[in-house]
Order: C-alpha cells, then sequence, then structure tokens
C-alpha cells in the first residue's frame, strides 16, 4: 500500500511541477486584516497562497489595516487580487457581496450552506461582473450589538433617539437605524470601536472579535451588555482581476476555499465568541426575538423594494436557507424578498 | 583597619581548611535537601505545569544530572529521577517523531536519499529515547520493586499510584523505542508482559482507563499475550469509555499506538477521532494531568501526522486532529434549488 502511495504521491508531484513549471505567474494579493500582518486574516490568507501555488498562481502577500486603502489599491489595479469584508466587496461584485445581508442567516450551518452553493460550478456565472470575479468566501462570525446600558438592548424600540455607529458602505444599517429611529454615526472599521469606548456613540454592531481585538470591553464597562441576536454574519471574500488569472484559477479557488477554510474560519470565530464573558450576553425572550425577527423582515423588504445596493436573487436565495431552519417564522409563507419561501 | 590582613588571613586559612576536609560533610544535607525539594515541590510542578515542553526539554534536560549526582552521596532520589528520566525521554523522541516526520515527507516527495538519512537520524533519537526511559524504569523499579514480582507493591499516595502508572506506560514506551530504533538498545522485552500484569495493581476506573489500555496495548505488541477469548478492540473501546468519563485521552492513545502496530488503519482513525473528541468536549481533565496530557498529546498529534503527511506531504493542520485528507468533517450542504 505504501508503495502504491508513494508512486501516487511520485506521479502527482510530478504532474503539479510541470503544470507549476508551465504557468505560473507572479501576483499581488492585498489583504485586509484591521490588526496587520499579524491578524488572523492575514494567517488565514498564507494558507491560501500555498494552495494557488497549485493552480499555477504564486502570491505575493501586502497587509492593509484600512480596508478602503485596500479596496481603492485594487480598484486602481495595483493589487491582482483583494481580501475584504463582504460588505466592501458589495460595491465590486453585488452578488456575493450581498452574502452580509442583515439578519439574513440565523445560523453558522447556513452560511456554510450559503458558501457551499456560491462555491459549487453551477453558481460560477453569478460570481463573475465585468473585470471582477469572486475566488472564495471565508466566514468572519456573528455580528452583534454593543451597548453602554445593557437594558437599551431587550426591545428594538428602545433604540430610538440612540446614536449608532455605522460602518461606510453599509447602506442596510442606515436603514435599519432609519427605521428604528436611531441617529448615525459614520465611522469605518478601523474608528467605530474607538467611537464606542469614548462614549461618543451609545451603541455599535461589531463582530465577536472586536471584543477583544479591538478592546471592546473598554466602553462596554460594568453596564453595558451584548444582545445575542444576529445582526448578519460577515464574510471575508478574495475577489481578482480575472483577467489577470488562468482561465479556471476563480473557480478552483472557491472550491479549495470552501472544502479547506471554513473550518480555520470558524475556530477564530468561536475562540473569539468565546472569549467573551457570560456576563455580558443579553438574551431575549420569544416575544422579543419575534419582534426584532419581525423589523429586520421589513428592512430587508424595503431594501429589496429599493433594489438598489443588494442582489435581489442573494436576498431570495438567503430567505430560503432562513426559511429551511426556521420554517415557522412567519416570513416563510409571505410574499416578501422574492416571493414566499415554502 | 590594623587588624584587617591578619583577620583576612584567618578566614582565608578557615575557608581553606573547610574546602580540603569538611565539604564533603556538607555535601548529604544539602542533597537530603534537594531531593526532598524536587520531590516535594518540583514534581508536582511538572506533573501540573501546562507547558510540558519546558518541562520536558528543560527540566528534564537540566536537572537529570545534578539529581543523579546526589546518588553519590546520599540515597538515590528515585522518585524524582524517575521523573526526570521520563522527561528526557519524552525530549528525545520528540526528536524522534520530527526526524521521522520529514522522513515521510521526503518519501512522500519521492526524495529516496533524504528520506534514508532521516530514517536513520530518527533511530538514532529513538535509541536514545529507549536508553533515557530505561534509566526511569530503573528508578521505578529501584523505587516500588521489581516488575516480575509476585506482590503489588506498596502504593501509599495518590502520588505513588500516579507515578507507578506513568511508569508502566513508559516500561511499554522504552519497549516501542527500542523497536523504533532497531533494536539498537536491547531493551528486555519480557518487560511489556511484567507491565501488563502489574497493570492488575491499579484501579481502572479510579486510573481514567488506563490499565485496561496497558493490557490491551500488550495483547497487540506481544504475539500470544492475550488471554483466551479476549478481544483488543473490545477491551481498548472499554477503556475509551472509561477515558471519556474522565476527560482522559491516555487510554485512546495506548488505543492508537495499539492499532497502528497492528496496521489496523479503521481502528486508528477511530481512537483518533475518539481522542479529539475528548479533548473537544467540556469534561474538565483529570488533576494532575498536565504531563500526562503532553505525554498523550505527543503520540496522538505523530499519529495523526504520519496519516496526514503521508497522503499530503503537510502534517496535521491546526485544530484538524480526529479527522483526515480528503474527509470531510461536515454533513454535504443542502444546495439543492438555491440559485
Amino acid at each position: 500500500m505504501l508503495k502504491k502511495l508513494t508512486h501516487a504521491a511520485l506521479l502527482t508531484g510530478a504532474l503539479a511541477f510541470s503544470n507549476g513549471a508551465a504557468a505560473m505567474v507572479d501576483r499581488t494579493l492585498c489583504v485586509f486584516d484591521v490588526v496587520g500582518a499579524n491578524g488572523d486574516t492575514y494567517q488565514m490568507m498564507k494558507q491560501y497562497v500555498l494552495a494557488a501555488q497549485q493552480w499555477g498562481v504564486n502570491f505575493k502577500l501586502k497587509p492593509y489595516t484600512d480596508e478602503a486603502l485596500a479596496k481603492g489599491d485594487f480598484m486602481a489595479g495595483h493589487c491582482d487580487a483583494v481580501e475584504l469584508f463582504g460588505i466592501a466587496t458589495r460595491s465590486i461584485l453585488k452578488f456575493p457581496g450581498s452574502l452580509d445581508m442583515m439578519a439574513a442567516l440565523p445560523t453558522y450551518d447556513g452560511l456554510n450552506t450559503a458558501i457551499a452553493a456560491l462555491s459549487a460550478p453551477n453558481a460560477a456565472p453569478l460570481m463573475k461582473d465585468g473585470k471582477y470575479e469572486n475566488a472564495g468566501i471565508i466566514p468572519g462570525g456573528k455580528v452583534y450589538l454593543f451597548s453602554h446600558d445593557r437594558n437599551t438592548l431587550d426591545d428594538w424600540e428602545k433604540l430610538a433617539g440612540k446614536r449608532i455607529t455605522v460602518i461606510s458602505e453599509d447602506e442596510q444599517a442606515v436603514e435599519m437605524i432609519k427605521y428604528v429611529g436611531g441617529t448615525v454615526m459614520p465611522a469605518s472599521v478601523s474608528t467605530f470601536a474607538g467611537m464606542f469606548n469614548s462614549k461618543s456613540a451609545d451603541l455599535s454592531y461589531a463582530p465577536g472579535f472586536a471584543y477583544q481585538a479591538l478592546e471592546m470591553y473598554k466602553g462596554l464597562g460594568e453596564n453595558g451588555g451584548i444582545l445575542r441576536y444576529n445582526l448578519g454574519i460577515l464574510t471575508f471574500q478574495v475577489t481578482l482581476h480575472h483577467d489577470r488569472f488562468p482561465a479556471e484559477f476563480a473557480q478552483q479557488s472557491r472550491t479549495w476555499v470552501y472544502d479547506n477554510m471554513w473550518d480555520v474560519g470558524m475556530r477564530v470565530v468561536e475562540q473569539a465568541e468565546a472569549a467573551i464573558p457570560t456576563k455580558y450576553w443579553v438574551d431575549l425572550s420569544a416575544d422579543k426575538e419575534a419582534r426584532y425577527n419581525s423589523m429586520f423582515s421589513d428592512v430587508r423588504q424595503r431594501l429589496y423594494d429599493a433594489d438598489k445596493v443588494y442582489s435581489r436573487r442573494m436576498q431570495t436565495m438567503l430567505k430560503t436557507i432562513r426559511c429551511r431552519e426556521l420554517p415557522d417564522n412567519a416570513e416563510c409563507t409571505r410574499d416578501t424578498e422574492g416571493g414566499p419561501a415554502i | 583597619m590594623r587588624f584587617s590582613v591578619p583577620s583576612l588571613s584567618l578566614l582565608t586559612a578557615l575557608a581553606a581548611t573547610l574546602v580540603l576536609s569538611g565539604c564533603a560533610a556538607l555535601y548529604p544535607p544539602l542533597g537530603w535537601t534537594l531531593g526532598a525539594y524536587a520531590k516535594g515541590e518540583v514534581v508536582p510542578y511538572v506533573l501540573d505545569e501546562n507547558d510540558a515542553n519546558v518541562s520536558a526539554c528543560g527540566t528534564g534536560n537540566g536537572l537529570t544530572q545534578l539529581m543523579a549526582s546526589f546518588g553519590r552521596v546520599v540515597k538515590s532520589p528515585d522518585y524524582v529521577l524517575f521523573y526526570t528520566d521520563l522527561l528526557t525521554g519524552l525530549c528525545a523522541e520528540e526528536q524522534a517523531y520530527e526526524a521521522d516526520l520529514r522522513h515521510w515527507r521526503a518519501r512522500q516527495q519521492g526524495q529516496s536519499v533524504i528520506a534514508r538519512d532521516e530514517l536513520l537520524q530518527a533511530q538514532r533519537w529513538h535509541a536514545l529515547a529507549a536508553e533515557r526511559r530505561m534509566k526511569a524504569v530503573g528508578a521505578l523499579t529501584r523505587r516500588y520493586g521489581e516488575l516480575d514480582e509476585r506482590y503489588c507493591p506498596r502504593l501509599r499516595t495518590r502520588d505513588d499510584e500516579l507515578t507507578y502508572m506513568v511508569g508502566l506506560v513508559t516500561v511499554l514506551q522504552a519497549v516501542r523505542s527500542d523497536l523504533l530504533s532497531g533494536a539498537q538498545v536491547g531493551v528486555p522485552r519480557d518487560l511489556a508482559m511484567q507491565a501488563m500484569r502489574s497493570s492488575t495493581c491499579l484501579d481502572n476506573e479510579k486510573w481514567w482507563g488506563v490499565p485496561q489500555a496497558i493490557r490491551a496495548t500488550v495483547w497487540s505488541f506481544v504475539p500470544g499475550s492475550a488471554p483466551d477469548g479476549a478481544d483488543i478492540w473490545q477491551a481498548y473501546r472499554q477503556a475509551g469509555a472509561v477515558a471519556a468519563r474522565h476527560g482522559a485521552t491516555l487510554p485512546l492513545t495506548l488505543f492508537a499506538l495499539g492499532a497502528g502496530n497492528q496496521g489496523r488503519d479503521n481502528e486508528l482513525r477511530e481512537a483518533l477521532r475518539q481522542a479529539a473528541a475528548i479533548r473537544a468536549a467540556e469534561v474538565a481533565p483529570p488533576e494532575p494531568y498536565a504531563l500526562v496530557d503532553f505525554i498523550s498529546r505527543g503520540q496522538l498529534l505523530y499519529l495523526s501526522d504520519q496519516i496526514w503527511i503521508e497522503q499530503t506531504g503537510a502534517r496535521t493542520p491546526a485544530g484538524a486532529l480526529g479527522t483526515f485528507p480528503g474527509e470531510s468533517r461536515r454533513p454535504a450542504a443542502n444546495i439543492q434549488g438555491l440559485l
């Protein structure tokens, strides 16, 4: 058996070498990571770079701590590929970028299903638009609402009049804050935590990893709280200037990223969420949760009607996944976000 | 100040007299003190120290010769020496495993000359591990009696029982290290059978299923050692069930070693999966467990790495213990009708 394995390995190695030697190209992958080259995302991308060599691309990684700068350099053509949050990707590739839709997927299993669907070969035409193509999606964690005052969290109507940070390009958050009667505090991925901690904002939405990485415990203090309700799930998305890559590269990459990076991403997510002390979590009663669900359903429908920034096709797909998980939700039989899901 | 010069001379003369004739008298109390300190403080610290690599390659390598030297002036501090030798054995084995993994990687890449050199390097380290482990076994038997005696040793405290249990595992490891070295050391093979019989001196439930796993391991390594009707894999599974209740992985490590030895790939994977499940479960590991965990973790990772490297050329990815190349960790997502 060993002999066979060795023989197979030799053969595979020889094939990989001959392919690679014939077509290896040097490319730059710009990576946004709030922490920089030592951050979790950057570390994940190191694994990705090794895999990309199998498909004929030799990536040079370039770290960015400013997401707008990374995106700008990509759009200007200085980066051949870029890794950004899904929210920032949306204006480049509307369909995959709309995956980080507000409160669209209740669980990580739902996100896994969505990424599996987007990474399958039959989704390929939807993952490409103009010069750009998606090359893989990694989970980045659920987004929660952080508040200085835990008592404001148990009912969305209490958010009226509150100052809430909004990351640029996140139109859905603006829509939601308008809906609940709050005040939008414009911020960026790099500034929102500072605004929350200095109390120039009352509330911020943030993924679990921000608690430690961005020291949000400073803003939570003694009376703060984090609502255990999923406002959305962040994703890290790799986008390419596809004409600079081998023809099969993007699909090979999407398949590999789904097969290999889901667990890597989820481990980081789970560790970050486990680091949040139990005392900060605020749980909703069933009826209050139903009210939040209903509010978000209305907000998503408004975005669907507006049909500007979000992909309707993505919204409909996310509703289908959501309703497979929670078929008893009132929205599932309603004609919202593209029609009934059951 | 006038008297300072004669006083200094006097002191110097006194010191010289002490050095030349009296220091030997100081050594025994120093030996007793250090021996007692090492037994009372260093060993418990090592048993519970989470950074076991420091214990193995730092404390073990650093303290062994100092502690052993006190055997020249006071009764040999065998209890402490057992642990320091055990640690140095682990340290050598870690080097052996690294060389062995490099050998597998070179083999996977078709680099046969490098593979052969790494294999020889691994064998050297395994031989050193076997020698060090035999020293540990020597310390163990000096303290608790020979393993082939008719009666069980007097294990007065829980620490004695723990030491004896770890000692029996060390006996098996000494035999295995020698086998892996290409029999360079000549560890007596009957030690394994003796360890198997001695394992009945320990309560299986109290010691996390390890005694039963020791017996199954000997059955797996020594032909004809299993009693009539004994089922090795059933015995390992029973030991594994006890281990899971206690949050201990050592019995699963022995299961994996036994399965690997018999070439039972399915059972090897079963053992690694179960060990990973125990590590991921919320059951608090038994106390003190850090050293035992280190012994266990090193073997588990090595056995897993061997599978990964053989198939992919790279060792087990972080957090992937209990999973195997090409094997999905999740059920396939239902993507029908979504697009």
